[in-house]
């Protein structure tokens, strides 16, 4: 694991956030789920649930099973002609990629969104050794073009206005581009077509790998997802191993849940389903299988669960905290209530330990999964994995914060130690007190008096208790 | 760690290690609880208004054809509403019925071969398949990628137009994946190739065709 990365700042980044970001958010998040109710309505309440609970059940099981269904896609995958290769972290998928575009003399990629790749930062290693990586996807291409990351995991650009695109394009690719969707888009299918017919090589992510027979489900609206597959010579799939489902029939429930999950759509534009190579189509098919920590999470009997995932985005959607802050402030691939707990759990909660305290545990998160995570008792989990330390890592708080705590423990616990404090308390404040509220502390306490005042120590519930617990009108309040 | 083992073995060590604690006797192949029941089609007629429904709500433009005659209008007026000067079409027997390529040829349109170098499907304005199944449920076609309907063809014309016979019509995509699940490609198209990427407007014709039409035939 990486150890000089600095911690992800939640809050300092979301106070970095523009209002603009947080209306694009919201139409974004609105439009989604208002869509996804109506399909559900369609569906019926009841089928719908039983639906989940088997997309539940699927993923729960292809997890129980993870090695004997990854054999089978091997196995499966090679009798089909493909070639298949293990990473172990993002550095061994790096390489793969690397060698098999040097063996093929390969100068351009074109790409399918995916957020795994975005997770191994494969285009930055791509272009570091002077390959051209085009990203493919509307939303992706802009984000790509601005140097940015996605702010959602199905709608990357959803924070950047029409304008800011016309400008982008207008800068970076030199054409006459105005504020209107569709024309922009007209730009983009222009400039990527050239692309998707001469690029060596196409890179995608999956959706699903069905055990039963190798295959690679890719999902997507655009299209790109065909032309990334079929025209280029050689196809590299990078796949997550937690990706696996074990049959045909559960992808059937899978490909239901998916894409009425991530848009209210009843099925995504296009489903392509690769097995291996063949006639006409790429020469090479390469899947490649990453760990990059997942074999860790699994490990974790708390927060395995996480790996079920299958990135609709509805957590997001739904979560009130990012529809306020927006994705770029979990500041990393995955945003939201999911990349709460993803996160800390791929890149350690040194790093992301702030995420799973970024959450008001509502839990409407777990209540809309297509595949019913319970996120919230997983935030939970690593919330005490951040501060006490668990089987896989160490506290990550300040020793002096664990004094303080052992200290205040201690003090708390004694009654007589109590009345001091309180007394001194009192004492202590005078200083910094105006009238009621004290409205700045001394570090660390300050981190509170930033945000708001602090009411001053005022009563005295032990000498109240004292006067009035013979007195008749004690329960209300309101009598007195 | 283990500097001898490959990256294959020491992933699947880790695996097994940590599925050791996942559960005491773990049920395999997969749980009764893990199926969905499959949809139950209604009537043929009324399978057939959904499926032109759902095209429809995706975009699309659907259309149930009778006869000879109804086809060559419907043909002679796509090939005047979408501009189309050059077409390219599967080679599938449906065709032969119709006469498809005369017809084509006599509103004055070129025909290219779906095969051969993919870059000139780039230039041409309409593609023809013939679906192998279609789903109403979703609106959805499935097209199973053969050498004379390679998966190109419904992808890089101006327009897609798909040919569903009436018996093709699956309740549920279920069926589908039985009948394709051995092939080495397919795809299923629902619409036109779409984005809602800048500022959710929906905008039709991203990297695929700008339109859909769709067929059904008896």
């Amino acid at each position: 694991m990486k150890d000089v990365t600095a911690r992800i700042d939640f809050r300092g980044n979301s106070q970095a956030v523009s209002p603009a970001m947080v209306v694009a958010t919201q139409k974004n998040a609105r439009t989604a789920l208002m869509k996804r109710s109506e399909v559900v309505v369609e569906f019926g309440e009841e089928r719908w649930q039983q639906l989940r609970r088997a997309g539940r059940e699927v993923r729960l099981h292809a997890l129980t099973h993870l090695d004997r269904y990854l054999s089978m896609v091997e196995e499966n995958v090679i009798a089909a002609g493909g070639q298949v290769h293990w990473a172990r972290n993002a550095e061994e998928a790096h390489r793969i990629v690397f060698d098999i575009a040097l063996q093929n003399s390969v100068r351009n990629i074109v790409k399918v969104k995916s957020m795994l790749t975005e997770e191994i930062e494969l285009n930055h290693a791509l272009e570091g050794r002077g390959i051209r990586v085009y990203e493919t996807d509307l939303g992706e291409f802009i984000v790509q073009l601005a140097g940015q990351r996605p702010s959602h995991i199905t709608a990357p650009a959803l924070h950047m206005t029409k304008e800011e695109v016309a400008a982008l394009f207008r800068e970076k690719l030199k054409v006459d581009a105005q504020p209107d969707p569709k024309l922009l888009t007209e730009i983009a299918r222009q400039r990527l077509r050239k692309e998707f017919l001469t690029s060596e090589m196409g890179i995608s992510g999956g959706n699903f790998l069905v055990a039963e027979t190798g295959t690679l489900i890719l999902v997507t609206n655009e299209g790109n997802g065909r032309m990334c597959t079929s025209l280029p010579p050689i196809h590299v799939a990078i796949v997550g191993i937690e990706k696996v489902i074990p049959d045909w029939e559960s992808a059937a429930v899978m490909l239901k849940l998916l894409a009425r999950s991530v848009s209210g759509s009843k099925i995504t534009a296009y489903n392509t389903f690769i097995t291996g190579v063949r006639k006409d189509g790429p020469r090479e098919f390469h899947l490649v299988l990453l760990d990059n920590g997942r074999t860790q999470i699994l490990r974790d009997k708390m927060a395995r669960e996480t790996l079920m995932c299958i990135r609709c985005g509805a957590c997001m959607n739904i979560c009130p905290v990012y529809n306020q802050v927006g994705g770029h402030a979990y500041g990393a691939v995955y945003p939201g209530p999911i990349g709460s707990i993803l996160t800390p759990l791929l890149i350690g909660t040194r790093i992301a330990g702030g995420l799973p305290f970024a959450s008001t545990l509502c839990g409407a998160c777990s209540d809309i999964c297509p595949v019913m995570i319970p996120i919230t008792e997983i935030l939970l989990h690593l919330r005490r994995r951040f501060v006490e330390g668990d089987d896989f890592e160490g506290s990550s708080i300040s020793g002096t914060l664990k004094a303080i705590a052992k200290v205040g423990r201690y003090v708390l616990g004694s009654p007589s130690l109590y009345r001091l404090g309180a007394r001194m308390g009192k004492i202590f404040q005078a200083p910094l007190r105006s009238g009621d509220w004290i409205s700045a502390m001394p570090s660390p306490l300050d981190r509170w008096t930033m945000a708001r005042p602090f009411p001053a120590f005022r009563g005295d519930f032990r000498g109240w208790w004292k006067k009035h617990k013979d007195a008749k009108d004690i329960s209300g309040g309101k009598a007195s | 760690m283990s500097k001898g083992k490959s990256a294959r073995e020491e992933i699947f060590a880790k695996m097994r290690f940590a599925l050791e604690s996942f559960s005491s006797s773990p049920i395999y192949p997969l749980p009764a609880s893990a199926k969905f029941e499959p949809r139950v089609a209604a009537g043929l007629d009324e399978e057939i208004e959904k499926m032109l429904r759902e095209v429809t709500r995706l975009s699309g433009h659907a259309l149930k054809i009778q006869g000879r005659d109804e086809f060559a209008d419907a043909l002679g007026n796509l090939v005047k509403t979408e501009e189309v000067r050059t077409a390219a079409l599967s080679d599938h027997p449906r065709y032969g019925d119709y006469g498809i390529v005369d017809m084509l040829k006599s509103f004055g349109v070129a025909l290219l071969s779906p095969d051969g170098d993919k870059r000139r499907l780039e230039d041409c304005d309409l593609g023809i398949t013939v679906g192998d199944a279609a789903l109403p449920e979703t609106g959805s076609v499935l097209l199973r990628t053969t050498q004379g309907q390679p998966d190109v063809l419904s992808l890089l014309p101006r327009v897609h137009l798909v040919l569903i016979a009436k018996e093709t019509l699956l309740a549920d995509i279920h069926y589908a994946f039985t009948m394709a699940k051995a092939d080495r490609h397919f795809v299923l198209v629902s619409g036109s190739s779409r984005t809602a990427d800048i500022e959710k407007v929906l905008t039709l014709g991203v990297h695929g065709p700008k339109s859909f039409h769709l067929w059904i035939c008896d």
